[in-house]
């Protein structure tokens, strides 16, 4: 492959907006992958670009988004593997704490309720956390990213009632991990 | 709950979470929902996992800091490949990593002049991209101060005949998306669903209305495409105002989805159906677009909307190189009394 054949003005336009596009979704993706490594969240999604820049040739431009999140899974799965040799029980809550969860523009609500909702969304962003990995992809992809069950088929390289299966087993979990919060509504 | 011709709750409680993706087929979800109608335990196992999808829906997720692309391109023009781990794990889409060492600088030059005019396009600054003789082309010149604040360039490179295809195209894209969430979204709880079908709906109007900004002047529509068009952003229209009420029921998604499902128009459209008025040496896209929007930010939309998605597209074949230049300060107060 020859410099010139990855100048073509088009091709770089069409990487520009999948930079501008993907970004985001895949540090969200890494973050929520990572847990506890979720620092890391944000080199994962570079080093995913910046291999799709240096195969930009070999990827189709419709395959982009999959190949995307399955070099994204692939690196968080290396750092999770990784992490299994260090002793654990590091969690540092005060990033949690520190985490807004409440997305910008929400209308203001009372206090009251508001810490309410707050709580719940820390008890579930933690009950992902916990998840097994071969779970919590499926769910991330399919629940967060809005990615198809075909896609994440794709994705994740198993068959379509696995995909159907694990979500249904993630959220079965996630439930159970959300239950008090869950009956008081 | 037992019923001979209802299934059992067994069988609705591993549907659930497919019942919540709206994944069954017809007559499953109907068995489904009838179901639940008859049956409060597996209704109430139902609102919950709504509620949790809610709930996963509002976690908020940290977006990459300002300096994400610079640092992506700073390594990019250092020449940096994947790192090996990247492709270490088999898959279908993993090539052999391959590496350009020599030249990324260039390839990288023409990376950033890119962003550039993404970036001039989303905060007003100024840029140029040389083309491949390394000249600048010309930007319009125009009589209005206000006309020359909007976001355009010189299309000579682009293709007209696939612009307006690509045009056309990307509002039947839109319309298929809008339908596709619809069969989907029935089951999810009624606010949910109604933000969802509304977001579409909107790119959908908006695509729509370019269409009919452009038709007339750049391009003439054939008339059935044209009426087809109308009935979807109308069909789109009702889907936003009715998603606008406050109280979102499982009714009022129940209308919107019917509605949307029903007989629908065919907004596909060949290349040979669309004429071009205007072609060959830049299309005057500015001028019609300013003389027809109702307001300078629709105007402004319309451009960016434009450059975004169409003008990319609209190049693919073409071996000519793109020459532009943007100019965009802030865009001034050109507020027209409608059409």
């Amino acid at each position: 492959m020859t410099v010139s054949s990855i100048q073509s003005p088009v091709l770089l336009a069409s990487y520009q907006r999948a930079v501008h596009e993907y970004a985001d979704p895949l540090k969200a993706f890494a973050a929520r992958m990572l847990a506890e490594d979720a620092d890391w969240a944000e080199d994962v999604a570079q080093d995913a670009l910046l291999a799709l820049y240096r195969h930009l040739h070999d990827v189709p431009e419709s395959a982009w988004r999959p190949w995307l999140y399955r070099v994204t899974r692939n690196l968080c799965l290396d750092r999770l593997r990784r992490r299994k040799h260090r002793p654990k029980n590091f969690r540092d809550y005060a990033d949690d704490e520190n985490r807004d969860p409440v997305p910008p523009g929400t209308p203001s609500i009372r206090p009251e309720v508001r810490a309410q909702e707050v709580e719940m969304q820390r008890d579930l962003a933690r009950a992902i956390e916990e998840l097994p990995p071969r779970f919590r992809e499926v769910f991330l992809l399919c629940e967060r990213q809005g990615i198809s069950y075909e896609e994440a088929s794709s994705i994740l390289d198993i068959p379509l009632k696995t995909v159907s299966t694990r979500l249904f087993r993630a959220r079965q979990r996630l439930l159970k991990a959300m239950a008090t919060h869950l009956d008081d509504q | 709950m037992t019923n001979a011709r209802m299934p059992s709750c067994r069988t609705i409680r591993s549907q659930l979470s497919e019942a919540l993706d709206g994944r069954l087929g017809r007559v499953e979800s109907r068995e489904f929902h009838q179901h639940l109608i008859a049956c409060p335990a597996c209704r109430a196992e139902y609102d919950k996992l709504a509620q949790l999808q809610q709930l996963t829906g509002s976690l908020r997720d940290e977006p990459v800091r300002d300096d994400f692309r610079e640092r992506l391109l700073a390594r990019i023009e250092a020449g940096e490949g994947a790192r090996p781990e990247i492709l270490r794990h088999p898959t279908s889409f993993a090539h052999r990593a391959k590496f350009f060492a020599s030249g990324a600088a260039t390839a990288a030059a023409l990376l950033i002049s890119f962003w550039l005019i993404v970036d001039g396009l989303k905060e007003g600054e100024s840029t140029s991209l040389p083309d491949n003789n390394g000249e600048v082309a010309s930007t319009f010149s125009n009589d209005a101060d206000a006309i020359d604040a909007l976001p355009v360039g010189n299309l000579d490179a682009v293709d007209p005949n696939r612009f307006g295809l690509e045009a056309v195209q990307r509002s039947q894209e839109f319309y298929e998306g809008l339908r596709s969430q619809a069969a989907r979204v029935a089951s999810h709880p009624p606010k949910f669903a109604m933000e969802k079908l509304a977001q579409q709906s909107q790119a959908l109007i908006e695509s729509i209305r370019f269409l009919d900004v452009i038709d007339g002047t750049l391009l003439e529509l054939p008339g059935e495409l044209r009426s087809n068009l109308r009935t979807a952003a109308s069909k789109a229209k009702y889907v936003l105002a009715t998603a606008e009420q406050q109280d979102a029921s499982r009714d009022s998604v129940q209308r919107v989805v019917d509605e949307l499902l029903r007989e629908i128009p065919s907004l596909s459209a060949s290349s040979r159906s669309i004429k071009i008025r205007l072609h060959g040496n830049g299309i005057d896209l500015q001028r019609i677009v300013t003389g027809r929007a109702r307001s300078t930010d629709e105007a402004h939309r319309f451009m960016t909307y434009a450059w975004k998605h169409l003008v990319p597209r609209s190049v693919r074949d073409s071996k000519n190189s793109i020459r532009v230049q943007f100019t965009l300060p802030a865009v001034p107060n050109l507020q027209r009394n409608g059409r």
